[in-house]
């Protein structure tokens, strides 16, 4: 059997773990630059608030329901997602798999029939204690309808944040309820097409003849059908494998118009970049950038271009000189640039690296990034900055609701009022 | 102040090969390297579930009995089962505060005499938000930590 641990409303619920006071009010948590609602749990939703739309248009709203809105926190996020699946994977036989910030998936191979329930019901009650998140468990034969089981764990409060599907009667029932739409792998696309069909639900999706699915979207669609049936056909992967590329890009606070602040911007990208490479211990053996104005400006451009790294690298310095050379490159004068961003491609693990007789190697060069890597993660993210990071004053995110960084900055750890 | 472009192709500059990537031991070897025990983590020492634990500042005289001043770090365990006499963090009616748990009697005891214990009732909301394992006292820079 499979389960998927699924963190409630998981931004919104960070928020309220140092802020008892908050609890019981509703939160919505802004995207960077505060443009839209990103996330927001069950109250917010009840008072109407929409994910996606501009925070600006429902600002009265949320005021007025009492909502409390945050920038996001991914400092905050990140920190206890990894305790979470840090706990989780301690606490079950045969490992996580971890499937985005907020949920992962677990083996329960091992764990007997008979005493599923309440093996799910401790790991929920250990991550309530220990992280202060509430958290789903659903359990079925497959991933897919283990996900599909989500959707009763939220919509039956009676569950109790955990729903077991053992049997066929048990997920037919429930395949009847949800919609397609909501079925794990089905984007907005297919569900239009499904629809089409006269396929409204995840039941009868579930009861789409093999050759149909292959005809309509090939084997992922065949695949998905058949895990509806209750026949295991996608394995869980606890063995994370290192990203194939990494992407830091945003979009700017103003709109910038200068070579300058572009290249600050690309050069900050390209150092947030290194951190997460060096993280995962990987070379990075290709580089490349983009900048681009809003889609919908008077006058649009945004263009791309890249580079190898003989012999590859992490070094932050070699990476943001690539990222700066290339937006020279980029650069028109006379656009206003929204957006700019840096991708690292080509990424290979750290022990596979040539000795290239012909590139220039520095022992030196992964003591000083240990060295920027431990600086900023104590004394918090740009302590040590490379001189053409720049200030961050133009093209820094606006985070103006933003909760202090509770778990990983000292100047920021809660203050508790002894009385 | 000068600043050093990096490119990632230097040419024309003298480069030492990673022939020889580890030193090459001569001469007579330390008598202490059979002996290394790696150095000594506090982490280890004070925290006894990492993903569980959490910092705080304390602020306020309400425990100085039990040697918590205000301004001291608390190493604050969300994993320990909380039992009699711990001093615990609760939340009371949306407050976060630290007290010692007094269960025989319903009660959050202060560890100080100007202060009045809190009596439990059946309809007050608290929760216990962990366990304060220890309180680390600054004794330089005016009883505060360097990185406050």
């Amino acid at each position: 059997m499979i389960g998927l641990c699924d963190m409630r409303s998981f931004y919104c619920s960070c928020e309220k773990v140092f802020r008892p006071d908050i609890r019981d009010r509703g939160v919505v948590v802004t995207s960077n630059n505060d443009g839209v609602v990103v996330a927001l749990d069950d109250k917010a939703k009840a008072a109407g608030i929409k994910k996606f739309e501009p925070y600006f248009k429902q600002r009265q709203l949320i005021e007025r329901a009492g909502v409390l809105a945050f920038s996001s926190n991914y400092e905050l996020y990140g920190e206890v997602s990894g305790r979470i699946m840090a706990t989780l994977s301690e606490l079950v036989p045969n490992g996580i798999e971890v499937y985005s910030i907020d949920e992962c998936f677990v083996d329960f191979s091992a764990v007997p029939r008979a005493e599923l329930k309440a093996f799910a019901a401790m790991l929920r009650d250990t991550i309530w204690q220990q992280q202060g998140i509430k958290m789903g468990v659903s359990i079925a034969p497959t991933k897919t309808l283990a996900k599909l089981g989500q959707s009763a764990v939220k919509q039956y409060a009676q569950l109790e944040g955990v729903c077991v599907l053992e049997q066929a009667h048990q997920w037919q029932w429930l395949g009847a309820r949800v919609d397609v739409s909501e079925v794990w792998g089905i984007g907005r696309k297919l569900t239009g097409k499904l629809k089409a069909r006269a396929l409204r639900t995840a039941g009868d999706l579930a009861l789409m003849s093999q050759a149909d699915a292959r005809a309509l979207q090939g084997v992922t669609l065949v695949r998905t059908v058949r895990e509806l049936q209750g026949e295991p056909c996608i394995d869980i992967d606890s063995q994370p494998q290192p990203k194939q590329s990494i992407i830091s890009s945003r979009s700017f606070g103003q709109k910038q118009t200068g070579l300058k602040p572009l290249q600050e911007a690309v050069s900050h990208y390209a150092v947030r970049a290194g951190i997460k490479l060096r993280a995962q211990s990987s070379l990075c053996f290709r580089l490349s950038a983009w900048i681009q104005t809003s889609a919908h400006d008077a006058q649009p451009y945004a263009d791309e271009l890249s580079v190898s790294l003989p012999g590859g690298t992490a070094d932050s310095r070699v990476l943001s000189s690539a990222a700066v050379a290339l937006v020279a490159r980029l650069y028109r004068p006379g656009y206003r640039y929204a957006k700019a961003g840096v991708a690292l491609n080509d990424i290979r693990p750290e022990r596979f690296a040539q000795c290239d007789l012909l590139a220039p190697r520095s022992e030196n060069s992964a003591r000083l990034m240990g060295v920027m890597d431990g600086v900023n993660q104590r004394f918090g993210s740009g302590a040590i900055m490379l001189a053409r990071q720049g200030g961050e004053a133009g093209f820094a995110m606006k985070r103006a609701m933003k909760s202090p960084s509770y778990l990983t900055r000292w100047q920021e750890i809660p203050r508790i009022r002894l009385g | 102040m000068k600043i050093n472009p990096i490119g990632f192709v230097s040419v024309g500059e003298r480069r030492l090969f990673p022939l020889y990537l580890s030193r090459v031991a001569a001469g007579f070897p330390s008598p202490a390297d059979d002996y290394l025990d790696g150095g000594l983590d506090l982490n280890e020492h004070l925290i006894v579930h990492p993903a569980a634990t959490y910092f705080a500042r304390a602020e306020g005289d309400s425990m100085i009995e039990l040697g918590i001043f205000s301004g001291d770090l608390l190493i604050i365990d969300r994993a320990a089962q909380a039992v009699d006499g711990d001093v615990v963090v609760v939340a009371i009616d949306g407050l976060l505060t630290i007290k010692v748990l007094d269960l025989a009697h319903s009660r959050l005891l202060p560890a100080n005499k100007l202060y009045r214990p809190i009596e439990i009732s059946a309809e007050s909301q608290v929760d216990i938000e962990g366990v304060v394992l220890h309180a680390v006292h600054h004794l330089r820079a005016g009883g505060r930590g360097t990185c406050l």
